[in-house]
């Protein structure tokens, strides 16, 4: 039990220690893109720019997070099916492979908004 | 955090879900009746996950080892639940192994009581006993050796059922051990009703709605043995009757049979719990023995009616986990059966006859 908390705690640091880096690169990154353009692209451009990307990294953000849901709830039922029964492991892998879904869609969406900008 | 229903489920009722789909199948009944003698059925039991009971048989020719292989598989079956629980869903689990703990002490009581009142000799019984700890931390060697009732009171002074055995007239000397057994099981039900409240919601309700039919079934079998066949007063049968269920005592049960033209008392009072017993007329006194059989006979189909729904029904409950215990026991003492059916050379359709 006090191991699973730590554990927990562990997992909840590290998700909240990337999530806090990658604002800190975002922001550095931005800026210097804004350094290389003229002033006036940077009036109009940068806020399509900055907007744009982190629509990009939220589409993609989530889409990683869901499909993480996703995957520890279905991967852990599929695992507790399989080493009862492992001639089922293909089909629960197909579940699996549906939840890991989510991201694509995730990325195609960010892929599509980075076009955009 | 808290958990969701998905997640504290997801792996043990899909676990669970595949051991229940090769549990008590078509096939393996037919296989297991159909088995040409007893060597035969030990070997469908082999092939069919029971290899140790099989096993065992196969050393000892024993078939009272083979049950109680059979039996510590099933106690086994709790600490797999439970070693891959947490939180309230662990607690409940650990309460519902009371259950085989009580089984236990009930065998083992039996030995004691049989030993040192009845002179009768237990060394050939006491081998089929479970020693390893179960749930409590109870010396089963103390116990079966026990030369007092002060020696039993020692064994149980620091469990949940010291607060039975420190009554010393529970262990009627000139009776029987039913008190004791019957305090057993209104401890073990208390137990769970109690746990029941720490369960969400959705958890708590299904809960009491199995407990309950099992309450009433087993009030009913009561009624029905100490009642009707051993005449047993009101007072006596009232103190006795699980509390719970769906509102079965016998002050009731008086009131009804006084009225005119009333039915099976037992069955007027839980016909509103259960539509399915208004087709059964128990007013028959010749035929009251196989008319209250068939009585029980129908509350224990409407509880597997029940689990079949939970089965079907969404699957991130505790219905699951209670429909795997419940199917479970049912397999051992199908499997108990054939194979003493097999041992007393019974043709396959007199077996299949008497399991129905």
């Amino acid at each position: 039990m006090k191991a699973k908390k730590e554990f927990k705690r562990k997992v909840v640091l590290s998700i909240v220690f990337l999530v806090a880096l990658m604002g800190i690169f975002s922001f550095i990154g931005t800026d210097n893109l804004y350094a290389d353009e003229t002033q006036e692209v940077v009036e109009t451009g940068s806020a399509n720019l900055k907007w744009g990307l982190i629509a990009a990294s939220i589409a993609f953000g989530f889409g990683a997070l869901g499909a993480g849901i996703a995957i520890a709830n279905v991967g852990s039922a599929a695992m507790g099916a399989i080493g009862e029964k492992p001639e089922i492991a293909s089909q629960a892998l197909i579940f699996v492979a549906l939840a890991e879904g989510v991201v694509v869609f995730g990325f195609i969406t960010a892929l599509m908004i980075l076009g955009k900008v | 955090m808290k958990k969701t229903a998905v997640s504290e489920y997801g792996f043990i009722n899909a676990k669970l879900r595949a051991r229940i789909s090769s549990m008590l199948t078509d096939e393996f009944k037919t296989a297991l009746i159909g088995a040409d003698g007893i060597e035969a059925a030990v070997q469908v039991l082999s092939s069919y996950g029971y290899s140790k009971a099989s096993e065992k048989w196969n050393t000892t020719g024993d078939i009272q080892s083979l049950e109680f292989e059979l039996f510590k598989n099933h106690i086994a079956n709790y600490s797999m639940v439970m070693k891959n629980t947490d939180g309230s869903l662990n607690g409940l689990i650990n309460v519902l192994s009371i259950k085989p703990e009580i089984e236990n002490i009930k065998s083992v009581l039996r030995l004691w009581y049989g030993s040192k009142l009845r002179h009768s000799p237990i060394n050939y019984r006491s081998a089929y006993i479970i020693r390893e700890r179960i749930r409590e931390n109870i010396d089963w060697n103390e116990l079966i050796n026990a030369v007092s009732y002060e020696d039993i009171i020692s064994v149980f002074s620091s469990t949940i059922y010291s607060e039975i055995f420190n009554n010393e007239a529970v262990i009627d000397t000139g009776d029987s051990l039913f008190n004791v057994e019957i305090l057993l099981d209104k401890l073990y039900y208390r137990m769970v009703i109690e746990e029941s409240y720490k369960l969400k919601k959705n958890d708590n309700d299904t809960l009491n709605e199995i407990i309950s039919t099992e309450i009433d079934l087993q009030n009913v079998s009561w009624i029905i043995r100490y009642r009707h066949f051993y005449k047993m007063d009101t007072s006596k049968l009232s103190s006795i009757l699980i509390p719970g269920g769906h509102g079965l005592n016998i002050e009731l049960m008086d009131n009804i049979s006084k009225e005119e033209g009333a039915g099976f008392a037992p069955m007027e009072i839980l016909k509103k719990s259960y539509p399915e017993l208004s087709s059964l007329n128990i007013s028959n006194k010749h035929n009251f023995s196989a008319q209250a059989r068939l009585f029980e006979q129908l509350l224990d189909e409407t509880r597997k009616r029940k689990f079949t729904t939970i089965l079907t029904g969404y699957p991130f409950t505790i219905g699951v986990v209670l429909a795997y215990f419940f199917i479970s026991e049912r397999e051992l003492r199908f499997i108990s059966s054939v194979i003493n059916g097999k041992n007393y050379k019974f043709s396959s359709d007199t077996i299949k006859e008497m399991i129905r």
